[in-house]
């Protein structure tokens, strides 16, 4: 059988052959939607209204282009009231998330499950559920999720967070389970050999080799925690989105420009701390 | 910190793996206190022959017995103190690289604790214990290390505190894996002189697997001769004839030609 693969006389390998398969699948997908590169141009109208916005990149707003009602606070002062906001709900919700994916990820990992619990007993069981509701969590974007549960719960912070927590929970308990399972595992069949029990072995033969990744990974999902969580501003949640859906309706793009950039701004420094302890767990 | 050392006894052990048999019908005995290498061509069953006395792996036929007892009787959570008091040195190290010597130490006595126990030891040592492992590195020769990550340490400082790690298990006897295979021939020099050293001084039963035929017959009083996983010569240094030891290796390249 294998040797009669290596000796094919066709022109193309199997990954040749996906590539290709690929390939025509886009085009088919292209042509279904009947996309066309006149569908680029833009409507008529549509250049005149980029041009004014992107006009405003370089020179944002820096007081409201209307007077506002008496007692409102400094354009600037409502933009970092924003980015204060949108830092609070990520975090609040990358925190649950946290927890969510550190449960289900053990659980789902099969390095968790002694040798003997992976084949019977309720290891399997266990796994599969864990697996499964990861699977829900994360099929489900985090939109959706803020959809549904504005419906069940009203316009309330617990809305924003948990609409945030399921799907990055389900997002962070299937990489940590791979991280984990992908580990080197020599340190854990030394403790293994000295007497170590299955869960000293995986929490200390195991999970530091594969912490620095799950750490890393994470401030990855904070930064899009971040940016999630300005999203869901355009549902009502006062993020730095609330701030721009406004002034996008109003067409003040000064203000939308100074909000950008501070999420901008917020996305750098989340990078820079991630950075910086990432030099001090992983080095 | 006296412990006695421990005895070994493979009685016909024959270990098997769905695709090859590693050791064949093994008979060997080694007494508290021995001095024994293992030596042979690579793929003889060295390793394996280390982790079956280390009670890693049952044999599939035959018995093995630890200081007299069979450790097929045995429960899995005797099967765990056992292997406590065993201390095998890798020959990778098998090291948590990115934490300090001092923690990689003290997981030694993982066999003897609760998890919570270990935890707390490990993380938040008490100042008993740290001094405890800093004697031991400074005992193996790296006590300046105590503190410092393996991942930033030289290759003969990690074998060092895997070194230490086994000590400080308080064990019989100790198992090392090619001890000397990645260590430039001064240093190999060292390690052996240090392993000896610790056996006698402690009085612990010492197995190691050499490819080196020199040093196992310098500092080692025992040899063992594994070929395709078969005992074919053992016994006392000196009894062991040059043309023994020459038919060991040669009978593999004859082998390997055919």
């Amino acid at each position: 059988m294998k040797r009669w693969l290596e000796r094919r006389n066709w022109p193309l390998g199997t990954r040749g052959a996906t590539v290709l398969a690929l390939l025509c699948l886009g085009a088919l997908c292209a042509w279904w939607l009947q996309l066309s590169p006149s569908g680029l141009l833009p409507r008529e109208g549509g250049v005149r209204l980029a041009g004014q916005f992107f006009a405003r990149a370089l020179t944002p707003a820096w007081d409201y282009e209307t007077p506002p009602p008496e007692g409102t606070p400094p354009l600037v002062m409502k933009a970092l009231e924003g980015a204060r906001r949108t830092v609070v709900f990520a975090a609040a919700g990358m925190s649950l998330a946290l927890v969510f994916g550190l449960v289900l990820g053990f659980l789902g990992s099969s390095a968790w499950w002694p040798q003997r619990m992976r084949t019977s007993g309720v290891g399997p069981v266990v796994w599969t559920i864990a697996r499964a509701i990861m699977v829900g969590m994360r099929s489900v974007h985090e939109l959706l999720w803020a959809v549904l549960f504005l419906a069940a719960f009203g316009l309330n912070s617990f809305t924003a967070v948990v609409a945030i927590a399921l799907p990055y929970g389900g997002t962070l308990a299937k990489i940590f389970s791979e991280m984990i399972d992908e580990a080197p595992r020599d340190s854990a069949g030394a403790l293994r050999q000295l007497g170590a029990n299955g869960t000293q072995t995986f929490l200390l033969g195991l999970l530091p080799r594969a912490l620095p990744d799950m750490w890393a990974y994470a401030f990855y999902r904070f930064e899009c925690a971040i940016r999630s969580s300005a999203v869901l501003g355009f549902f009502g949640f006062e993020t730095l989105g609330y701030a721009i859906k406004q002034s996008f309706e109003n067409l003040q793009y000064g203000e939308v420009w100074l909000y950008l950039w501070t999420l901008f701004g917020l996305v750098v420094l989340v990078e820079l701390w991630a950075a910086s302890a990432r030099r001090r767990f992983v080095a | 910190m006296s412990t006695h050392g421990r005895s070994f006894d493979a009685r016909s052990a024959t270990l098997s793996f769905a695709d090859r048999v590693a050791l064949q019908s093994v008979s060997i005995s080694i007494q508290a206190g021995e001095r024994v290498a293992l030596v042979g061509p690579s793929g003889a069953g060295k390793t394996s022959l280390l982790r079956l006395l280390g009670a890693a792996v049952a044999p599939t036929q035959g018995t093995m017995l630890l200081d007299g007892r069979d450790l097929a009787q045995l429960t899995n959570q005797q099967l765990r103190t056992e292997r406590a008091r065993l201390g095998f040195v890798h020959q990778d190290y098998a090291l948590v690289p990115n934490m300090r010597a001092l923690q990689n130490v003290l997981m030694g006595r993982l066999g003897t604790q609760s998890v919570f126990a270990a935890v707390r030891s490990v993380f938040w040592p008490s100042a008993a214990e740290e001094s405890a492992v800093h004697a031991l590195l400074q005992r193996v020769g790296i006590g300046d290390r105590l503190y410092q990550r393996v991942d930033t340490l030289s290759g003969g400082e990690r074998q060092r505190v895997a070194i230490a790690r086994a000590l400080y298990q308080t064990p019989g006897a100790l198992l090392c894996d090619e001890p000397v295979a990645s260590v430039d021939p001064a240093r190999a020099r060292d390690v052996l002189a240090l392993l000896r050293d610790l056996s006698t001084e402690r009085g612990l039963t010492l197995v190691a697997s050499l490819h080196d035929l020199q040093l196992a017959q310098q500092y080692f009083d025992r040899l063992i001769g594994l070929r395709h996983g078969v005992v074919v010569l053992d016994g006392p240094v000196g009894s062991i004839s040059a043309q023994a030891l020459t038919d060991l290796y040669r009978m593999e390249a004859g082998e390997a030609l055919a």
